[in-house]
């Protein structure tokens, strides 16, 4: 690439021309090569275009972009859309197997719900009579226990573990030097059926888990070396 | 189609006549066998453990028994539990037992009834200089099911923390 001036000028010089960036005492040289050199000029409309394209296409990318997380949260949307369906057609199917038996059974549905409903009746007149005349409850009472209404009683001042007076009670066996814990069922839920609190205040917690009764003492923390 | 229906009717009849002396049968005999048997005697256990905020000592191989409920929220604010006391005894029905523990409280314990799956109990539970009573109630729990008693704050040895009582009885006869 060559004009008529005295020097060439060259595809960096034109490019860095063309970007702003050519040496001042160069740019007289480009600006007069481009006048007279119709090549030259068709080069440099080149790289405007070439500018051009690239902005449009970093302009298009850019709008892209937005519309490529759009397509992600749809993915998103669509995979929840399928889980709930799976799980909603695992429940269906699950459902459809109780609905076949029951569609299987519907020649003896109803003989077998009078013959329910009949035996019900049945042993509802015969049963509490024979064995209960009286009705008394079925759960095993106490004989001469009164527990309702529980009132807290004064206890007198403690005295020594050997002179407690457990006359009047029915002592308690030794421990057991081995002893095993008992296992704790899974749901070790207490029914409170009637409680007075001695102490200034008191609360019930229950938490499906363990049911704990909240009792003050004294402030005065007690030092005991007494351990197992 | 005729003949379907009639097979039907047939089976139903049939299944009917099975089914209705059976189910009374065993309607009737239901309340017999559910009817709870008198428990007599049940056998008891006593854990006194010191719960402190301190330290990180977790749960200690002789309560581990207890993990589900020392992991409960109930006791989410305690870090560390010791075993202070364990003691097992044997309450008969309609007999108060009661026993010393080493902190001073003195807990009784009476049997009052039961039914299927659950023990009826009392307890009553002593300050630790016995003065008053602390806490009177009655009430329902499975067998070896816990019922844990929080008696405010206690000192054993340089350890700080909130007594708690976990009682637990289970029939035996």
């Amino acid at each position: 690439m060559t004009t008529k001036t005295s020097q060439p000028v060259t595809s960096e010089e034109l490019s860095a021309y063309f970007d702003g960036e050519l040496e001042a005492e160069r740019v007289d040289a480009v600006v007069r090569a481009l006048e007279e050199d119709p090549s030259l000029r068709a080069q440099h409309s080149g790289l405007g275009l070439l500018r051009e394209s690239v902005r449009t296409s970093a302009e298009a990318h850019a709008q892209s972009v937005p519309a490529a997380r759009f397509e992600q949260i749809w993915d998103q949307i669509d995979r929840a859309i399928e889980r709930d369906a799976r799980l909603q057609a695992d429940a269906n199917r699950n459902a459809s197997i109780w609905g076949r038996l029951w569609a299987a059974l519907r020649p003896v549905r109803m003989p077998v719900m009078v013959a329910a409903a009949t035996a019900a009746v049945v042993a509802v007149v015969v049963a509490p009579g024979s064995n209960n005349p009286e009705g008394a409850p079925s759960v095993a009472e106490a004989p001469a226990l009164e527990t309702t209404p529980v009132v807290a009683p004064e206890l007198p001042p403690r005295a020594a573990p050997d002179e407690l007076a457990l006359g009047e009670l029915a002592a308690p066996s030794q421990p057991d030097p081995k002893l095993r814990p008992m296992t704790v069922p899974e749901t070790s839920e207490a029914e409170i059926h009637g409680i007075e609190f001695g102490g200034k205040h008191g609360r019930i917690s229950n938490t499906g888990t363990v049911t704990v009764l909240y009792v003050e003492e004294d402030e005065t923390p007690t030092n005991s070396e007494r351990s197992l | 189609m005729m003949h379907g229906r009639m097979k039907s009717r047939l089976l139903a009849s049939a299944l009917v006549a099975v089914l209705a002396p059976a189910t009374v049968a065993a309607t009737y005999a239901a309340p017999a066998t559910a009817r709870a048997a008198p428990v007599k005697e049940a056998k008891c256990q006593i854990h006194t453990v010191l719960a402190a905020k301190e330290g990180d000592g977790g749960i200690p191989e002789k309560l581990r028994f207890l993990e589900a409920q020392l992991k409960d929220d109930e006791f989410a604010a305690y870090k560390a539990f010791h075993l202070i006391e364990q003691k097992a005894f044997t309450i008969k029905l309609g007999a108060p037992s009661e026993i010393s523990l080493s902190t001073g409280n003195r807990l009784g314990l009476s049997l009052l009834g039961n039914d299927d799956t659950r023990l009826k109990l009392h307890a009553d539970l002593s300050s630790r200089d016995g003065s008053k009573s602390l806490i009177s109630a009655d009430y329902s729990m499975e067998d070896a099911g816990v019922l844990m008693i929080r008696a405010g704050s206690y000192t054993h040895g340089d350890i700080a923390g909130k007594l708690f009582f976990a009682i637990q009885c289970a029939r035996s006869g």
